[in-house]
């Protein structure tokens, strides 16, 4: 078979081993995954989408209907609410976590400030994968919750000190 | 690239929908000659799916459910054959046998109508030229259904042989195919291209779980119907009901036309068989209307009647009694896709 043939094959038919190694290694340190064997990550793993950003491509924008959270493994991004930069974010940081949930608009612009490789952990990705382990998915449930819950509690706190700010 | 497409969601969902529907009649001409066997193994895949991802959630690997799953199939593929086929094709060839006799019959029931009508009123009815010139284009199109069913013989051999094998391979390798095509789309149109996908799909198999159930439960109840009904060919029949009734409003009258002339054209016609025929059509329509489609069906396609009458009539015109039987699937598929588009769409489109 020509090479040429082949890699209309593999790229068909074969997964790319190098990649998903080394996002189930990057997923395995988020908090997501806490308690969650490695073996199961990987399985998971293996249905994500990686997807390449050249500098200045925006991921998602605000308003745009979300299917998933993105895990960054090379390069940075920056979520942006208008003018203003609400975070900076690097390899093995993920964001976008809210449409793992709810179907609802992005709350923020995404943008690869340069060129980046990003992993996407889809909501119809988590959906197939607790049908399968439902044990597992429950635990990733679970530490989404948490996730999540963290997230609400920090913004109350900057609602309060903003609140309190103005007051003062 | 989905933006530039159009401004509003609708006519952008329909240029998706009209290239869609290329590509599907496109792969449909390329993979004609396989067409049988790849329709029945998607919708295998289909059913069967939900099998394996139970088995997986109670631990078994995945070669192990796949493998597992599809042992069951072959067993019930090879019972099918052994057991029902040519039980089938004995009833069918018994049916073909009994026509000749059928149409005598029919012919001296309007012999005897022609002269009363001559008698009686004085009008001339050639009862007997209509009813020959009927027969004969029955004849003709029972020997060309016979060479057509004799090719089908070739394909139903084939399918049996590739069936097993195309959703073995579904079973195994449809999500790493999916994400793979899936993956082709630019950035921008990915996610949305997921959620419209993720839309269709889930739908699309609802429905077509539902269908092939309702229709599997019609064909079980007629059969034990006809059969306690003492209609011969119980099993025959009551498959043809199963099938019929893909055809709404006209396919439940139609289902009772095969089953009636044979009965009518028994050596001795039976009384209860000719009476029990429509009462087993009509309550198979009361169960699959009260308890099949509320709770199989539901909501997942609400095509207005009017558009189900029409579709009917075009599709039967175009395609024939094929065309009728697939009429509703195809127009519920279609509204399933282009609804999925103009969802997805409408969301980007708000967001730009």
């Amino acid at each position: 078979m020509s090479e040429s043939t082949s890699s209309v094959w593999g790229s068909l038919f074969r997964a790319r081993e190098p990649w998903f190694e080394e996002v189930t290694q990057l997923w395995a340190k988020t908090p997501f995954f806490t308690d969650i064997p490695l073996r199961e990550i990987r399985k998971l793993a293996r249905s994500m989408h990686p997807r390449h950003f050249n500098a200045g491509d925006y991921i998602f924008k605000y308003g745009d209907q979300g299917a998933g959270a993105a895990m960054i493994q090379s390069g940075h991004v920056e979520i942006r609410f208008e003018d203003t930069t609400l975070a900076t974010l690097q390899r093995g940081d993920f964001f976008g976590e809210i449409a793992l949930v709810l179907d609802e608009r992005r709350t923020a612009d995404a943008i690869a400030t340069e060129p980046c490789d990003l992993i996407f952990f889809l909501r119809p990705d988590l959906e197939e994968w607790i049908a399968r382990s439902p044990q597992q998915g429950a635990r990733l449930s679970n530490n989404l919750a948490h996730v999540l819950a963290k997230r609400l509690l920090h913004a109350n706190h900057m609602l309060a000190e903003e609140r309190k700010r103005h007051v003062g | 690239m989905l933006v530039k497409l159009g401004s509003h969601p609708i006519s952008r969902a329909f240029a998706i929908y009209l290239l869609v529907l290329g590509i599907a009649v496109t792969a449909g001409l390329v993979f004609k000659p396989v067409l049988l066997p790849l329709a029945a193994s998607f919708i295998l895949y289909v059913l069967l799916n939900p099998l394996v991802v139970s088995l997986q959630s109670k631990g078994l690997g995945d070669g192990l459910s796949i493998s597992f799953v599809l042992i069951l199939l072959l067993i019930v593929i090879t019972g099918s054959v052994v057991l029902l086929f040519p039980l089938l094709l004995d009833q069918i060839q018994e049916f073909q046998s009994r026509l000749p006799a059928l149409w005598q019959k029919i012919l001296g029931f309007v012999e005897a109508f022609g002269r009363a009508t001559r008698e009686t009123m004085g009008i001339d009815f050639d009862a007997q030229r209509v009813v020959k010139q009927a027969v004969s284009n029955m004849e003709s199109t029972g020997a060309s259904l016979v060479v057509a069913s004799a090719g089908t013989m070739m394909q139903v051999a084939m399918a049996l042989f590739l069936v097993p094998l195309i959703t073995f391979f579904l079973l195994r390798d449809y999500r790493k195919l999916r994400n793979r095509i899936i993956g082709w789309l630019p950035n921008n149109a990915f996610e949305l291209g997921w959620l419209i996908y993720h839309g269709v799909a889930r739908q699309l198999q609802q429905y077509l779980r539902g269908v092939m159930m309702q229709s599997g439960i019609i064909a079980i109840f007629a059969s034990i119907g006809f059969y306690i009904g003492g209609v011969d060919m119980a099993l025959l029949f009551g498959v043809l009901t199963g099938l019929f009734n893909l055809i709404p409003y006209v396919g439940p009258p139609l289902a009772m036309i095969p089953p009636l002339l044979v009965t009518l054209g028994a050596p001795e016609v039976s009384n209860f068989a000719l009476i029990s025929i429509p009462i087993i059509v009509l309550s198979a329509q009361l169960l699959d209307n009260l308890v099949i489609v509320p709770t199989l069906i539901a909501n997942t396609v609400n095509l207005h009647p009017l558009v189900v009458l029409l579709g009917i009539i075009i599709f039967g015109a175009v395609f024939g009694f094929i065309g009728m039987l697939v009429a509703i699937p195809a127009m519920a598929v279609s509204k399933i896709i282009f609804t999925s588009l103009v969802y997805g769409l409408n969301g980007a489109q708000e967001s730009y």
